[in-house]
């Protein structure tokens, strides 16, 4: 009941507060030892969704904004690799749930990162964890089918022998040498920009526009580029078949990550500067506003930051006495440092218009000159001397 | 920066403003013989042009010229603005005491780019023999400039005056001392040294008559007195 009136109240806040406001992202911050206020976030972005706005839940920004900016490198492939042994090591124990929840977080890592940039061996792994997985639910054709997708994904991959028993590794090389005698399928990748590196099953393959040989099965893929956030990509080629993706890579988020401005809002020193920090993450997610929310003892302080130019200002803030679960604060951002003055001479304007005034004065006076008739004078004296 | 615009549009101004046009000097050389010129007691410059007619200009000499080296200019006449490129007309007068032109200089220039020239003199008008009178030794204190006109006849049964010259007439040159002026009865009947003769001052409404004698005769002038 308490966290309903807190969601209701904040919503009328943030309601009375952007009158004009219908592009919003709301965004939960976490604050020295307390977590994110993921719940209240939610209530109030599905509150403003039902009076109206258009509302980024909180859990959609930090997809959008963590994108492209979180590795998926070989750090990132040995935690999954890590985590698919706890996996199989938990199915050891019987703990069948424990294992099929964790390949299932694994691969939804896996395809989110397009197969990631860390080798191939994440995705045997996984892949292998599955079929283990399958073989234990007694379905071997699904066990089958892990194998040859875990060749696929790495043909030339030789298992490793303190983790795989004897049986998995013979097995993976005669369905390697079996694979290996079909025709190889033809990926053709294509990316926006142009130039971008193409990573193939955690391999980097080629730089796009380009074409890559491939064992039949299915295939992730992932191209990148600098400041751009990643595309991916899965297909599935059969033998001696083609197939071509084109991927648009959109620009990466470049502002202040989330953990720094928490630190920011966190310090009433720095809350300006947090602020600031909140615009370049409403351009990126083009919402006129980002609304964070901030707890703070036993309230939710909600942060607003309007953009700097070309948005609405947000109306006047709610005396906070009036809400006793809610705080609410308009910071205002810091000002772009102002361009340095130029001096006059500086300006191209000013040497046209000097430039023209000058042209003007110069031809009035030829064309006075030319009309206008040459005068001299006449001096009438009388003759000089002449010499004794 | 902005001292340098300055300096370019001062630049500019000074060009455009500075640019002289061409002048043209005139040299008036003396007449032959120069003798011609005793009896001026002014010069008077006319200037026409393409671009009109400038006012003219007169110009009393300090002392009437009786000697023929001494026949120059008072001083320079200048006439500015003066169409540079079309003809110009100039014709220099010398006068006597009367308002009588005894010498005259004329030249026709086709535009002023000329440089400098030379313009003789040659006789004017009015040659007729002279009669020079220093007049205020014959006013009585009287001022010279109050003298209106003056009349010079023969007191025993002359025929008519010999002058008469009135101030109006002769304008500023009526001023110059001593006066000059050209007597047409000379012309037949040459005074001999100790003719007698009679000036009338008019001054201030008043008449003031004087008994001179001619005392010389240089062969250009009769000196009375």
């Amino acid at each position: 009941m308490r966290r309903v009136t807190v969601a209701s109240l904040a919503a009328l806040l943030v309601q009375s507060t952007v009158a004009h406001a219908d592009r919003l992202a709301v965004v939960p911050l976490a604050a020295p030892g307390r977590e994110p206020p993921l719940a209240a976030a939610d209530r109030l972005a599905a509150d403003l969704i039902g009076r109206g706005h258009r509302v980024i839940a909180g859990a959609d920004v930090m997809a959008r904004i963590t994108v492209g900016n979180e590795g998926a490198g070989a750090d990132w492939a040995a935690e999954l690799i890590a985590a698919t042994r706890a996996a199989r090591a938990a199915l050891t124990r019987l703990d069948r749930a424990l294992a099929s929840s964790m390949a299932q977080r694994v691969g939804n890592e896996l395809f989110r990162f397009g197969g990631g940039a860390g080798g191939p061996e994440v995705l045997v792994e996984w892949c292998l964890l599955e079929r283990q997985l399958a073989l234990t639910g007694s379905d071997a054709t699904r066990g089958h089918a892990w194998l040859d997708e875990a060749v696929g994904f790495a043909p030339s991959l030789e298992l490793d022998p303190l983790s795989h028993p004897e049986e998995e590794r013979d097995l993976f090389a005669r369905r390697r040498a079996a694979l290996s005698s079909e025709a190889p399928g033809t990926l053709s990748v294509e990316t926006t920009p142009a130039a971008s590196e193409v990573w193939v099953d955690g391999v980097r393959r080629c730089v796009s526009p380009c074409s890559v040989k491939l064992v039949p099965g299915r295939h992730l893929v992932r191209a990148s580029a600098p400041a751009h956030a990643p595309g991916v990509a899965t297909v599935d080629l059969a033998p001696g078949g083609s197939a071509s993706r084109r991927l648009g890579l959109t620009a990466a988020y470049s502002g202040a990550s989330l953990r720094a401005i928490e630190s920011m809002l966190a310090d009433p020193s720095r809350r300006t500067e947090g602020a600031s920090a909140l615009e370049p993450m409403a351009r990126f997610l083009d919402v006129d506003h980002v609304v964070a929310l901030v707890p703070e003892g036993d309230k939710t302080r909600l942060v607003f930051a309007p953009p700097a130019t070309g948005r609405p200002r947000l109306g006047p803030v709610v005396a906070t006495a009036q809400l006793p679960t809610a705080t609410a604060e308009q910071l205002r951002p810091i000002e772009p440092p102002r361009e340095e003055r130029k001096p006059w001479y500086g300006k191209p304007t000013a040497w046209i218009v000097g430039g023209g005034i000058v042209a003007g004065l110069v031809a009035g006076i030829l064309i006075y000159q030319a009309s206008s008739t040459t005068t001299g004078t006449l001096t009438v004296t009388s003759s000089p001397p002449p010499p004794p | 920066m902005k001292v340098a615009c300055a300096s370019l549009a001062a630049s500019l101004l000074l060009a455009c403003g500075s640019e002289p046009g061409p002048t043209l000097t005139l040299f008036v050389d003396p007449p032959m013989p120069p003798d011609l010129c005793v009896g001026v007691a002014g010069f008077e410059v006319l200037v026409s042009s393409g671009s009109g007619e400038a006012p003219p200009v007169r110009k009393r000499v300090p002392s009437t010229i009786l000697n023929g080296k001494d026949c120059l200019l008072p001083n320079q006449f200048s006439f500015p603005d003066i169409d540079a490129d079309a003809p110009v007309n100039v014709t220099v007068n010398g006068y006597d005491g009367g308002g009588k032109v005894r010498v005259k200089g004329q030249t026709i220039r086709p535009n002023l780019r000329e440089g400098s020239v030379h313009v003789p003199l040659g006789p004017g008008p009015s040659t007729l023999p002279l009669l020079v009178i220093y007049r205020n030794p014959l006013l009585d204190g009287v001022p010279l400039e109050k003298v209106s006109a003056l009349t010079v006849t023969k007191p025993m049964g002359g025929t008519g005056d010999l002058l008469s010259v009135d101030r109006t007439a002769a304008g500023e040159f009526f001023d110059a001392e001593p006066g000059a002026y050209g007597i047409p009865r000379f012309v037949i009947e040459p005074p001999a040294i100790g003719t007698a003769l009679m000036v009338d001052f008019t001054a201030e409404g008043m008449v003031k008559s004087k008994r001179i004698n001619v005392v010389q005769s240089t062969g250009t002038y009769y000196l009375a007195q």
